[in-house]
């Protein structure tokens, strides 16, 4: 399963061989507005990979509030009629309305539910739900708890296979709306935290990543990136992951451009369809390190960007450069790979 | 010291029918406590079952305590949020030491957990605290169905959502007060991240996690908790009136002498209204500043 954030990218990233594609229409999903789909190109994105025989699921994983349920089963209406296969959800209270009106949709559970243990799966189960997508986190992640997670029956386990390894739990982070939230309504009367809230489908101000102090006894002890994790490194378990079971293998990325996210989806392809040709493997886990590094070094151009954007030029700068925009990213990768 | 301004209510608000919990981590602080104050008291820091002397670091340890605790009534225990299977032995052995002991009512941080209980524990009283993340009367009714009577809201959602879910639901609604709430939960402890099972109590130890701009916070257990105290005191009048009236302290990083100093204020503040002494004795006992969370739609850590 691989993000789209754009209509121009849907033809590469399923040729990439991706079978799944997820995005999200602007205001109903878990990240900001940039990297999300206007109502209307998402529409033609499901024309086209419909057309190309794969599957297409809208993600509407964000907290809403409770006048805004019944706006976001109008969505799913809307887009369940025009042939979307699945959505994702973190919204526990709209799983009763989606199974009673479209029994016919993939329902999966959104990392922001962070189902951790068989007893949430066994719970979600009881709701109907298909497929949980577990946090993004190494210890959910790792190869002993999924084992003990896919002895639950009939709930199939998604996971980020590439990402990042998240240092606060998915969902269970207030972190940027405490420090910063500006809550504004959008025309049509939802009420979206456009800065600040990422559970309620603002922008998340990467907090937990940037530069910090800690101080004790009223000094400063250490600074630096202190609550910053690194990247999910499960594509190394990969032949233990299938043997699980897992449902869904799933890329992060709707931030990265069309370049980053199809050349990431077309190596886990290539180590999916290579599981016993070991040289191939090897040959394409060494490019998709390389790929973990650019993407990192971009990731760090944002952050660097984020604590510089208290000043205007630098605000606008970070605006540009933060949209996914392919040459930039090619123009690095042909410069470190 | 913070430059605290408090808005004094003028009236007094004479409310008879409100309750007042407390939630602590330590078995020091419950003994401490003074009991007539709180009709309620969580007990069990519910982000790390490892810190020295926490209620949920050892059942044998609970049940020893609890023995000479004489209102058993009064206490909810809470259970680790998203536990990973292989701490779900941990938590049953609490559980089961917990109906040894007298204790009838549990919180839970997650649906799963309420489901198992209702289940498998169907004898505890089930309650909800705020990582369950209850956004939506939906989510209220849902939890409501799996048998739970009462409960916190997610931390995000402003006075108004709380008000529209209490009034769609037959739960006692919680609404924390005072003291520093819970921000977000890791798995990773900031403090022994190289040696995870290595706890050194350092979280104990005071103080701040400062974000240069944007503001500090603290680490307790593997949760970030805000720096500011939540004070709604001066907005009483106005949260009697729109219709909740069961009230915590959040007391997880509070001395039992703080929480008890607090619970006599917010105590005095709804019979006979909140003075300036009251707000001096506030400044003392919350010296990094206070705030009012997300209930006017404004950054948690934001004082109106």
């Amino acid at each position: 399963m691989a993000p789209i954030n754009n209509l121009h990218y849907v033809n590469k990233i399923l040729d990439s061989g991706a079978d799944i594609v997820y995005g999200g229409i602007k205001g109903w999903s878990l990240r900001p507005n940039m990297f999300e789909m206007r109502q209307k190109d998402f529409i033609q994105a499901i024309k086209k990979v419909k057309s190309r025989g794969k599957k297409i699921f809208l993600a509407m994983n964000c907290f809403y509030s409770t006048n805004e349920i019944e706006k976001a089963i109008e969505m799913i209406a809307k887009m369940y009629a025009l042939g979307i296969d699945g959505v994702i959800i973190s919204e526990l209270g709209l799983v009763g309305e989606i199974k009673k009106q479209f029994p016919q949709l993939d329902l999966h559970l959104s990392v922001q539910t962070s189902a951790s243990n068989s007893k949430d799966l066994e719970f979600y189960k009881s709701l109907g739900i298909d497929c949980v997508v577990l946090p993004r986190n190494l210890k959910e992640c790792s190869v002993s708890n999924i084992n003990k997670l896919s002895k639950v029956e009939n709930i199939g386990i998604e996971i980020f296979i590439l990402g990042d390894d998240s240092c606060n739990l998915d969902g269970r982070c207030y972190l940027s709306s405490y420090l910063c939230q500006k809550v504004r309504h959008d025309s049509t009367g939802r009420d979206f935290s456009a800065l600040g809230s990422a559970n309620k489908s603002g922008y998340c101000f990467l907090i937990c990543k940037r530069q910090c102090s800690y101080f004790k006894d009223g000094g400063v002890q250490s600074q630096g990136r202190l609550l910053k994790r690194g990247d999910l490194v499960i594509y190394k378990d990969l032949k233990e992951l299938v043997s699980l079971g897992i449902k869904v293998l799933k890329v992060q990325g709707r931030e990265f451009s069309p370049f980053i996210s199809c050349r990431m989806v077309s190596c886990l392809k290539n180590m999916l369809l290579n599981l016993e040709n070991a040289d191939k493997y090897n040959k394409t886990v060494s490019e998709l390190e390389s790929l973990i590094k650019l993407k990192q070094r971009i990731q760090d151009r944002h952050l660097y960007l984020l604590e510089k954007s208290s000043n205007k030029i630098w605000r606008l700068l970070r605006e540009f450069l933060q949209r996914p925009i392919d040459g930039l990213e090619i123009l690095q990768w042909q410069i470190f790979h | 010291m913070a430059n605290i301004s408090l808005k004094m209510s003028e009236n007094k608000i004479n409310i008879k029918n409100f309750s007042l919990s407390v939630t602590i981590g330590s078995l020091d602080s419950l003994s401490q406590l003074k009991g007539e104050y709180f009709d309620k008291i969580f007990i069990g820091n519910p982000f790390c079952v490892k810190i020295k002397n926490s209620v949920l670091n050892s059942a044998q340890l609970l049940k020893k305590e609890l023995e000479k605790y004489p209102a058993l009534e009064k206490i909810i225990l809470n259970l680790p949020v998203s536990p990973l299977d292989e701490e779900m032995g941990h938590i049953e052995g609490l559980l089961q030491e917990a109906i040894n002991s007298g204790i009838r009512a549990v919180s839970v941080n997650n649906f799963g957990a309420a489901y198992w209980i209702k289940k498998s524990f169907p004898e505890f009283k089930l309650y909800f605290d705020t990582f369950a993340n209850v956004y939506t009367l939906k989510d209220a009714i849902l939890m409501q169905e799996l048998g739970a009577k009462a409960g916190l809201l997610a931390t995000e959602i402003s006075l108004e959502e709380r008000v529209s879910i209490l009034k769609g639901t037959k739960m006692e609604i919680i609404t924390p007060v005072m003291g520093y709430f819970p921000i977000a939960f890791s798995r990773y402890c900031f403090f022994s991240s190289r040696n995870q099972d290595n706890c050194l109590n350092s979280c104990n130890l005071d103080h701040i996690i400062s974000f240069n701009r944007f503001g500090s916070v603290k680490q307790k257990g593997r949760a970030l908790f805000s720096n500011k105290s939540l004070s709604l005191l001066e907005h009483l009048p106005l949260l009697l009136s729109s219709g909740l009236s069961s009230f915590r302290i959040e007391g997880l990083l509070m001395a039992a002498s703080a929480i008890n100093a607090s619970a006599e204020i917010f105590r005095k503040a709804v019979n006979s209204g909140f003075d300036s002494l009251d707000a001096g004795r506030l400044k003392n006992i919350f010296p990094e500043g206070l705030c009012n969370g997300y209930f006017f739609s404004k950054s948690g850590q934001e004082y109106l």
